[in-house]
């Protein structure tokens, strides 16, 4: 017997070795566990694992807010006796886009036109239940309907999702009265109406837009000059914004009809 | 004998009648008549107005495009009803009516089918008639409009909930010599089709127009027809798209001058 395994250990084992395992049985002190321990509770609660599983630290964020997930741009002006309303078409999701033909403003009747900026998806929806409501107005009424009842009804639709709101930023240009007085209103997501003389933004372009508006607007503008105007504030707002252009559309309302031009943007 | 039985509506009579919903029909035969006519190219509807006083506040067609319609109502863009019977029971089927529609083009993006319509709100008619304890709607409407499947239509729905397509239909007074007048004209011998079977004629809005006129000329109480009496509503097509409307009395003077040959026949 012994002869065998001596042959085994000669041929085999001479070649084979086992490793060099140089283990040392280690004991730490419980002050030890326990810092450790510690410090591992720590990193956790602090939030270190849950920021880079969430949000693994990148260029730049995706979006801020769910208004940036399509992201859009509009102005409105008043003029003597006019009013222009702007805006850009395109349409994307996040950073891609997806289309350069999406319309956000919309004709309620020949004295009102309404813009949205905000969610897409929002936007059409509400486009077509303010058709619904207005084709109602319009049969019980038999007149169409004046651009503030209008403004009033937008806001108290868009109360009524107070706690679950379109996200929206919603503007109303329009000649208001038998001596076509400018008319101009904005309100915020859930209704609040502000009533601006002169100018009004929304939309991701909308620092941008407040600046240069504020140098190039003057009062009592005549419908050309006013498109001009409009049509270079927004111009400039949108080719800064990454989530603004690819197209833009400008509306003149005045007594006796809407103008409508197309204006080319910056396509990036 | 038809006491026991004419007190509900939830009660069939021995005869199987029901005899609240009879007396319904019965209240639109002594409504202001309203007459119907389908052509190729359009649909018209004529109303008899009945609350004509001078004493009624007219001024406001004078400021405003508003319609001094007592019989016809837009229920959309793309049809249009005529009442005959109670104008308030009217009054509430229109609200929904209107709603309906409204409600329809939110969910598909495009206008109601008339026939869809027409069968809803003969549904809830039908409702009072068999559930609730509640009297039937007094009223009965003739439907116009146009669809692009069918084009254009007349229906005719009355306080039962039944409801049918019509070429050429009479309701209210004087129904019955209306109609009949209307089946003479609308018939076509055996002998000019060449077919052997009968047929009725096709007629163009403007042909229809004339008819009407003759109608009405001939069933309605009064002796002369002006617009303080009468009202027009037409559905047709205009440059492509649909148009409906509803007479001001200036057009309807206009064109009952246009047809005063036919009035004057007689």
């Amino acid at each position: 017997m012994s002869k065998k395994l001596n042959f085994l250990e000669s041929s085999f084992c001479k070649v084979l070795r086992p490793p060099q395992l140089n283990l040392r049985i280690i004991k730490p002190s419980s002050m030890a566990v326990f810092a450790f321990v510690l410090f591992a509770l720590f990193i956790v609660f602090a939030g270190v694992i849950y920021d880079l599983i969430v949000e693994p630290p990148s260029i730049g964020v995706e979006y801020v807010s769910i208004f940036q997930y399509n992201g859009s741009t509009i102005v409105a002006m008043a003029g003597k006796n006019c009013v222009a309303i702007a805006g850009d078409t395109r349409f994307g999701v996040r950073n891609q886009t997806v289309a350069l033909d999406s319309n956000r403003i919309f004709k309620i009747n020949n004295r009102t036109l309404f813009g949205m900026t905000g969610l897409n998806t929002d936007i059409l929806t509400l486009r077509e239940s303010f058709k619904f409501q207005m084709n109602l107005y319009n049969l019980e009424e038999e007149r169409e309907i004046s651009p503030k009842t209008f403004a009033h009804n937008v806001a108290q639709t868009l109360y009524s999702k107070r706690f679950g709101p379109y996200f929206i930023t919603p503007i109303i240009a329009g000649l208001e009265g038998e001596d076509y007085t400018p008319f101009l209103c904005a309100t915020d997501l859930i209704g609040a109406m502000e009533f601006p003389k002169s100018f009004v933004v929304a939309g991701t372009g909308e620092e941008s837009l407040m600046g240069v508006c504020e140098t190039f607007y003057k009062e009592n503008m005549e419908p050309d000059e006013l498109f001009e105007v409009i049509s270079q504030c927004l111009l400039a707002a949108v080719d800064r914004d990454a989530l603004s252009g690819w197209g833009s559309v400008v509306h003149v309302l005045t007594k006796d009809g809407i103008t409508t031009k197309r204006l080319r943007t910056r396509k990036d | 004998m038809s006491r026991r039985y004419d007190t509900k509506t939830t009660i069939f009579s021995p005869e199987g009648r029901l005899y609240q919903v009879e007396y319904a029909m019965e209240a639109i035969r002594h409504a202001g008549s309203a007459v119907g006519i389908l052509a190729t190219d359009g649909v018209i509807l004529a109303t008899e107005k009945r609350v004509v006083s001078p004493l009624l506040d007219q001024s406001i067609i004078s400021k405003t495009e508003i319609s001094n319609s007592e019989k016809l109502y837009k229920i959309d863009s793309h049809l249009v009803c005529a009442v005959a019977g109670i104008t308030s029971d009217a009054n509430t089927l229109i609200n929904i009516s209107r709603m309906t529609c409204q409600r329809h083009t939110y969910t598909y993006g495009q206008k109601m089918p008339i026939e869809q319509l027409v069968r809803r709100v003969c549904d809830i008619k039908q409702g009072y008639t068999q559930y609730g304890g509640l009297r039937p709607f007094g009223v009965s409407f003739l439907f116009a409009g146009y669809d692009k499947d069918f084009g254009f239509q007349l229906y005719l729905a009355d306080p039962s909930g039944n409801y049918s397509g019509w070429k050429a239909v009479a309701i209210g007074t004087n129904h019955n010599s209306a109609t009949s007048m209307l089946r003479s004209e609308f018939k076509i011998n055996k002998e000019q089709t060449g077919d052997n079977i009968e047929g009725t004629k096709e007629l163009n809005l403007k042909e229809a127009t004339k008819l009407v006129v003759k109608v009405l000329a001939k069933t309605m109480d009064s002796t002369s027809l002006t617009s303080e009496k009468l009202e027009f509503s037409f559905v047709k097509k205009v440059d492509g798209k649909i148009v409906t409307e509803i007479l001001s009395p200036k057009k309807v003077d206009e064109l009952l001058k246009e047809h005063k040959d036919v009035i004057e026949e007689d």
